[in-house]
């Protein structure tokens, strides 16, 4: 039963992975894919979180967009 | 009891699917089949973006090809395209002829896109990669100088604020050391 589950988890899983080539992201390149749509309010809010944990950075994380460059 | 629960089995197994998920997301893009210097540039025709005339790769044998690859979503190929002007203006290097292929879908975005830089060389349109596909492009930008005999000798990804002068000056010492 269990290695049932577990082969439908990696068929189903290696179905859902797709290598999306660079002259395919126009997509991904859009304002509402990345992670921070909205970097002034993002901005905003890191300066509030900031504030008030008294510490910043570390936040970031990669990745997103077209990949340009 | 399934052995899978003995020993940690089922630990060993996801490890496993695990590990195979990172291998099929690390495949690398940059492929055996990617246009390397040193290849012969796969050929291509394209219509003018008026659709009047078909061009052909093939009918710039013989001459320097500086062919180019972007995309109105992509922030670099907007820096690319007024040196590409710069380019073909330049009179030194006035025997390269340069190709700009958009891999844009929307046919709208990429005419915004030529309007706002009026480049002044031929521009195709790839909507389905296929020509993109034929070159394995790794990244956006990407470019390729074509020599006379239909091979790559540059192969340049991305496009940098400083770019464009190194590129210009490699340019030029190629096509000075091999002649036009």
């Amino acid at each position: 039963m269990i290695r049932f589950f577990l082969l439908t988890l990696l068929i189903s899983g290696s179905l859902g992975c797709a290598s999306v080539q660079p002259w395919q992201r126009g997509d991904l390149a859009r304002n509402e894919m990345s992670f921070d749509p909205d970097p002034q309010a993002g901005a905003f809010q890191a300066l509030v979180y900031e504030s008030k944990e008294a510490a910043s950075g570390g936040a970031g994380t990669g990745g997103g967009g077209c990949g340009c460059n | 009891m399934d052995p899978l629960f003995r020993k940690g089995g089922v630990f060993v197994a996801l490890r496993s699917v695990l590990s195979v998920y990172a291998a099929i997301l690390s495949f690398p893009v940059w492929s055996d089949e990617a246009v390397t210097v040193g290849s012969i540039a796969p050929k291509f025709d394209f219509y003018s973006l008026d659709e009047t005339e078909k061009l052909v790769l093939e009918s710039y044998r013989g001459e320097w090809v500086y062919v180019d690859f972007w995309a109105s979503w992509c922030p670099p190929c907007a820096k690319s395209f007024p040196w590409m002007n710069e380019l073909s203006n330049d009179v030194d290097l006035s025997e390269v002829n340069i190709v700009a292929i958009s891999v844009d879908r929307e046919k709208k975005s990429m005419k915004k896109f030529v309007e706002r830089f009026s480049p002044l060389f031929p521009v195709a349109w790839d909507p389905e990669g296929k020509i993109a596909t034929l070159y394995n492009v790794p990244a956006m930008p990407t470019s390729y100088l074509v020599g006379p005999d239909g091979v790559v000798r540059l192969v340049h990804l991305g496009f940098r604020e400083n770019d464009g002068k190194n590129l210009h000056e490699q340019i030029r010492r190629i096509i000075l050391r091999e002649g036009a």
